[in-house]
């Protein structure tokens, strides 16, 4: 008896002693920023190391190089980091970085000695984004759809102010999801130059001459007139910010009453046909775009034969179409018909998706919306992932009830 | 050869004809008496009209049946007899001495005669013309006039529709779009419609609603529409499609001569349906008594509906006619007197989709009545034989009204009527608008033709003259709208206020005949027509139409057994005028508005508007001519009757439509964007608070449609009927008609486009080509139809079964303009590719305009260096690639029955089936990369007479 107790006893203590022999291990992980983002400061960043068998986390800070450092145990991990950077410009940057399968154990150390280089994925998200878009419009007061109340809406979502001046506003071809764009190369994918239908619209000013603060939102109407006076279930758009209207054109065919007093007017620097009056955001699901032009100012822009083209396979008595590089866009958002009259009209980069919403229809009175990301001290951020799938839902028109 | 020479001409054969010819004076004088009976009954028929042809003799039966002819000198003559009911009588009789106990046998018409006719007769006559007659007409149960056409050779038959305009065309050769052709306007426009001597015209016809896209339906520029004339009516139709007699004007295309019932006719009440259409109709001719005449009278009532499922596409319509004729101092010098009353009426008052919401209101009406007084007086002297006359006159009144829902925002307007700057006022949120087009076009003619016809030794001669006064006008309100404009640019116009269109014509014919042996002869007709327009917006010199056709009758044996029986040629030259239209006359004037400045506050509001007035007139209208030669041969051989023409047509100056573009300057003001309520003061803009708004000027082309005349239309081709004769055991004829017809059509009217956007300052100038490379298209096609009939007249049934072969079916579209080609090939890249862009089916074809015009109103040549510029990119228009491929369809058939049976002794049953197996063979055109549907779809119906 008195044999086993002490062989119990003995193998006690080995296993304890064994147990006892945890190996902790320095080990350094370097974030790898593109060179624009050279002067970025990279102390804040905080990257975690999290264990995958028992999920311990480590978290360090970056030094001035990117590099965080570690002691963590032997053990298998995977690292992985966030960070938003607003630039000088206003964009702001989102940053996403992985690493997976990360071994410490004594066979490794050695590699451990040099830091392990994560990837970093870079999405950038405007200062100006489209936040809301009311396009289907209500039931007047004849029981017919009413869709002259309709309208886009524009925030700064970021926490330094904004300027209007020179941003342009686009609706994409086709202007209904119901059939695939002809704008595609041969292998199906959506050409880069994005097409423009029917009429480019451009805030006035030279630079900073009219800032949208942020949390603000800047409110473009159809047609900003009093909607609710005529119609109950409208909407009174008469203190809308702008409105797509130029008094250059002859725009009364297409109804679109002249803006109420104090509204200002958005400028028109191009439109497809001599006569085309209206820039058509009613009805069918539209993708619209926010962009800059870049170098050139947009008359020489839109002078330039080159940027105006037809349809692929199309011939003179066929439509134009301006072209934007997607590089110039600050946001963009599609809205599709349904589930299944999907056709994308904006390249992934721009918008990896595309909303519906239920049943929507014209005259159903109802809005697309950005969903809500956080609050920061009463001001809204919105979500912009540049993707209308996972950042958009449906929503009574704001400025209904205002 | 000029004006002068041919009018010396025509007089110097006329005033021949009428030198007595001594030797001649001497012939004995003979007499030629008869009896007019019913070959079954025997019973004699009064107030029969028995006609010698080459003397232009004509006189009635009297109530005993017998006719007299007086004073004949002796010769071969051709005598006709007519009577309602029975089938026309015609014999070659030789008259050397009196004939004093004629017996002239009539056949009733009827299926249980021997000889039945059933298809378009040709041949015999000195131009190119068809006869039908009424059995002919029932067989095909016609619903208007239109579908008669399709008994003519190289016409595809077609379904009957009384929903869409019936327009009638001679030779044309229409595109066809899914089974349906689509008939050419300008051939419509050309093709005279005469019933009873009394020529129909749409000339006053201004039905059209300008500025606005939702046209009714009206062929206020194309042809009659024959929808207005009932078809029960129709005694006999005779239509020329070669160089009409000199005594037929205001047509380029042809004509079609109606002859409507006059006599004594039992009561006929028909019904006729098919999927759309719906007809009753009823007839009757009285006889009022001794040497009291007759009275006929009919009525029809039509209901056609296009889709079953909606009433706002039906169309109604009623006609009554009613018919005095007589014959006056019948021993002597008979003088016929006709009186003949028509009028129709639309009966659809209404037109609204109950599906639709209530936001439309359509009214739609059309009625007309006219009155024809005509006859004949022969005189029979020796200046003279025979007096024609024929004074007609009709008024209508078309009606076109719509009231519509607008629903939008508040929109400025104006309603000046003068060029200038002008305040406009603004149109509510929400309103009723109404507009209307009225339209009163009244017609009159009066028309003397006088004949005299004789035998001098022994030529045959018969010349005429004649004069012609025709007047159309419109008293109608015209266009008119309510408190509010129904759309833009629209102003109201009164048709009151055009002048009134009157032509005058004079017009001489002479016919020789010059028999060369005893069957042999040689026909000879000249004529000369002068017509000229009067009227405020028209200033044109004599319009000179002269005719000639000729003819040689080589061979005549008609009761020779086998070999060659008959063999003619002939041959015919003209030219023919058509007379303008109102339409084209007197176009709307065009009205631009743009805003000068608006301001909306609530209920405070002002709308500057700059207004141009532009007349779109042309003072330069030409009136479109045709030339027509034809060269034909008859040939009876083996018992196969062949009718063969050979037609060349050429018609200039056609009316089309040019498109204009003038550029057009004014003061537009700058709005404050304030809440100071501004007035318009002395061209300023000047706010309450004394701030005055800035202006600027700004330009635009104003772009308006003005009539041109820049249609041309050359055709020719071959239509031939072979008869290859009947059967006698099975009773079964076969025939074959069909041509084969090229025309080449081109629109070369000026045509400008405003090509601007933001920035564009140039409309360019280009030859009649519109948003393509093309402005024209030729065509060819190849058609025969194998008719088989069989005709039993014991069970007094007829059955024809027609194959319609269409083997040679080509078309492309073409461009010319005065000979050269402008079109030139591009490729990717944007080099010029040479080649020939008719064969070439890879590069994208474009064209250049001829000049271009700057908003200043500078016109310039559009030079290739001008097409290298990227300014001037947008003025180039293209086609694609294979746009200017020919189409070459492959031959299509399809069969078509008719069957008419007479039950007992009064009822009369017909039915047809068109496209019996539903051939619906799809054709595939390279050219636009589609396939279309040819054949017209299977289509059926039926008709019931009774007789009482």
């Amino acid at each position: 008896m008195k044999k086993y107790i002490y062989t119990l006893l003995a193998l006690f203590f080995m296993t304890s002693c064994l147990k006892d022999e945890k190996i902790y291990t320095g080990i350094q992980v370097q974030l790898d920023f593109p060179e624009e983002f050279a002067d970025m400061d990279r102390t804040p960043i905080v990257v975690n190391l999290r264990n995958t068998s028992n999920g311990v986390q480590y978290k360090s800070n970056c030094d001035a190089n990117g590099i965080a450092s570690f002691n963590a145990e032997y053990g298998f991990y995977e690292a992985n980091f966030q960070h938003k950077h607003i630039a000088d410009d206003g964009v702001i940057h989102i940053f996403n970085g992985r690493f997976e399968n990360i071994v410490l154990s004594r066979e490794t150390e050695a590699q451990a000695a040099t830091p392990f280089p994560m990837e970093i994925i870079t999405a950038t998200t405007a200062q100006v984004i489209i936040k809301e878009f009311y396009h289907f419009g209500c039931i007047g007061n004849d029981g017919k759809n009413y869709t002259y109340d309709t309208y886009l809406s524009i925030y700064n979502n970021s926490n330094k102010v904004a300027y209007l001046d020179s941003i342009c506003i686009g609706m994409v071809t086709p202007m209904t999801s119901n059939s695939p764009s002809k704008f595609v190369y041969n292998n199906g994918v959506l050409m880069d130059s994005i097409p423009l239908d029917q009429m480019a619209w451009q805030f006035p000013g030279t630079g900073k001459d009219y800032p949208l603060q942020p949390g603000e939102e800047c409110v473009i109407a159809y047609s900003a007139i009093n909607h609710k006076a005529l119609h109950p279930n409208s909407i009174d758009l008469s203190k809308a910010d702008y409105a797509f209207w130029t008094e250059k054109f002859d725009m009364s065919s297409a109804q679109v009453q002249k803006p109420a007093i104090g509204v200002k007017h958005l400028e028109c620097i191009w439109r497809t046909k001599e006569n085309t009056k209206a820039f058509p955001i009613a009805n069918a699901a539209k993708a619209m775009i926010l962009f800059k032009i870049e170098g050139v100012t947009a008359a020489q822009y839109v002078a330039n034969p080159k940027n105006i083209t037809k349809a692929p396979g199309g011939t003179s008595s066929s439509l134009d179409y301006l072209r934007i590089p997607k590089q110039w866009v600050l946001d963009g958002i599609e809205c599709v018909t349904s589930a299944d009259k999907n056709n994308k009209r904006l390249v992934t980069r721009v918008d990896a998706g595309y909303f519906f919403i239920e049943g929507g229809a014209a005259g159903c009175g109802l809005a697309a919306i950005r969903k809500v990301e956080e609050v920061v001290d009463g001001r809204i951020i919105y979500q912009d992932t540049n993707n209308s799938t996972l950042d958009l839902e449906t929503t009574v028109p704001s400025w209904k009830n205002k | 050869m000029s004006l002068y020479r041919f009018i010396f001409l025509c007089l110097c054969i006329f005033i021949t004809s009428q030198l007595p010819v001594t030797a001649q004076e001497a012939e004995k004088k003979v007499k030629f008496e008869g009896t007019i009976l019913d070959s079954k009954t025997g019973e004699t028929l009064p107030v029969v009209v028995v006609h010698i042809k080459e003397l232009n003799m004509w006189t009635t039966s009297n109530l005993e049946g017998v006719f007299t002819f007086k004073n004949i000198k002796p010769g071969t003559y051709t005598v006709t007899a007519s009577c309602l009911g029975y089938k026309d009588y015609e014999m070659r009789m030789v008259l050397t001495k009196d004939v004093l106990n004629y017996k002239l046998r009539l056949e009733e018409e009827s299926l249980a005669i021997n000889e039945v006719t059933v298809t378009a007769k040709s041949g015999g006559k000195l131009n190119s013309s068809y006869s039908i007659n009424k059995t002919a007409i029932d067989h095909l149960q016609a619903t208007s006039l239109t579908d008669i056409m399709q008994l003519l050779p190289g016409v595809l038959t077609f379904n009957p529709s009384l929903t869409k305009i019936n327009q009638i065309t001679i030779r044309d050769l229409p595109p066809i779009t899914n089974g349906t052709a689509v008939p050419n306007t300008t051939n419509a426009l050309g093709t005279a419609i005469i019933i009873d001597g009394a020529q129909l015209s749409n000339d006053a016809n201004m039905q059209t609603r300008s500025s606005d896209n939702n046209a009714f339906s009206t062929s206020s520029e194309g042809g009659i529409d024959t929808r207005q004339i009932p078809i029960n009516n129709v005694e006999s139709i005779e239509v020329i499609s070669g160089v009409a007699s000199a005594e037929y004007g205001d047509l380029t295309s042809g004509a079609v001569i109606v002859k409507t019932r006059a006599g004594q006719a039992p009561l006929e009440v028909g019904f006729k349906t098919d999927p759309n259409i719906k007809q009753v109709s009823a007839t009757k001719g009285f006889a009022l008594g001794e040497n009291k005449g007759f009275f006929n009278a009919n009525m029809d009532y039509s209901y056609s509906n296009k889709d079953n499922r909606s009433p706002s596409t039906t169309f109604n319509r009623i006609t009554l006619g009613l018919g005095y004729s007589n014959t006056f101092n019948k021993d002597r010098t008979p003088l016929s007197f006709n009186a003949k009353f028509n009028g129709h009426m639309t009966l659809d008052k209404q037109k609204e989709d109950p599906d639709m919401k209530q936001d439309r209101l359509y009214k739609a009406e059309d009625k007309q009545a006219s009155l024809n007084l005509y006859g004949n007086w022969m005189l029979n002297k020796a200046w003279i034989t025979n007096l024609k006359y024929t004074l007609a006159g009709s008024y209508g009144k078309q009606y076109n009204y719509e009231k519509k829902w607008n629903s939008g925002s508040m929109q400025p307007t104006t309603s000046a009527t003068e060029t200038g700057p002008n305040v406009g006022t603004f149109l509510p949120a929400q309103y009723f608008s109404t507009f209307w087009v009225e339209g009163k076009p009244y017609s009159a003619q009066a028309k003397v033709v006088a004949n005299l016809s004789g035998k001098y030794g022994s030529l045959y001669n018969s010349a005429l003259i004649g004069a012609e006064w025709k007047v159309k006008g419109n008293e109608g309100d015209g266009k008119q709208y309510g408190q509010y404009q129904p759309a833009s640019g629209l102003r109201p116009r009164s048709f009151k206020d055009i002048p009134a269109i009157h032509e005058y014509s004079f017009f001489a014919e002479n016919k020789l005949t010059i028999p060369l042996s005893k069957q042999q002869f040689f026909e000879l007709s000249t004529g000369v027509r002068l017509s000229n327009i009067s009227t405020d917006a028209a200033d044109y010199d004599i319009m000179v139409d002269p005719r000639f056709n000729a003819r040689v009758v080589l061979y005549d044996q008609k009761w020779k057994k086998g070999g060659l029986q008959h063999l003619s040629v002939r041959g015919g030259w003209g030219i023919q005028h058509k007379m303008p239209t109102m339409y084209y006359l007197y176009p709307d004037p065009r009205y631009t508005d743009r805003i000068a400045f608006q301001y909306i506050n609530g209920d405070t509001t002002l709308a500057v508007y700059h207004t141009q007035v532009t007349p779109t007139d042309n003072p330069d209208l030409k009136t479109p001519v045709s030339t027509n030669m034809e060269f034909g041969v008859d040939v009876n051989l083996y018992g196969i009757r062949a009718n063969i023409a050979y037609y060349r047509e050429n018609l200039k100056d056609a009316f089309s439509t040019s498109k204009q573009v003038i550029p057009f300057h004014w003061t537009r003001h700058k709005d404050l964007n304030i809440v100071t309520k501004p007035e318009y003061i002395n061209g300023e803009i000047v706010y309450d608070d004394g701030k005055i708004a800035e202006s600027y000027q700004d330009s635009i082309f104003i772009s308006y449609d003005s009539p041109s005349n820049g249609n041309r239309i050359k055709k020719w081709g071959v239509e031939y009927t072979l008869d290859f004769g009947m059967i006698p055991a099975i009773r079964t004829s076969l025939i074959a008609t069909g041509a084969y017809r090229y025309e080449k059509r081109t629109d070369q009217s000026p045509l400008m486009r405003d090509k601007s956007t933001t920035s564009y300052a140039y409309a360019g100038i280009y030859a009649g080509t519109d948003n393509g490379v093309d402005n024209g298209r030729t065509a060819q096609r190849f058609n025969t139809n194998f008719q088989i009939i069989t005709h039993i007249p014991k069970l007094r049934f007829i059955i024809s079964l027609t194959t319609q072969c269409v083997w040679v079916d080509n078309s492309k579209r073409t461009f010319s303009y005065n000979g050269k080609n402008m079109i030139y090939m591009k490729d990717e890249a944007g080099n010029i590719v040479p080649g020939n862009p008719n064969k070439d089916s890879q590069h994208n074809k474009y064209i250049n305009p001829t000049h271009y015009m700057d908003l200043a109103g500078n016109v310039y040549t559009f030079t290739d260096e001008h097409a290298k510029m990227p300014e001037f990119q947008n003025l180039i228009l293209s086609s694609k690639p294979k746009f200017l491929l020919q189409d070459n369809l492959d031959p299509y058939f399809m069969m078509n029955l008719h069957l008419t049976k007479e039950i007992g002794k009064k009822t009369t049953f017909s039915f047809y089936v068109n496209n019996l197996t539903n051939s619906s063979p799809k054709r595939y055109f390279r050219s636009t990369g589609q396939h279309q549907k040819m054949n017209s779809d299977i289509s059926f119906g039926a008709e019931l007479k009774l007789k009482f």
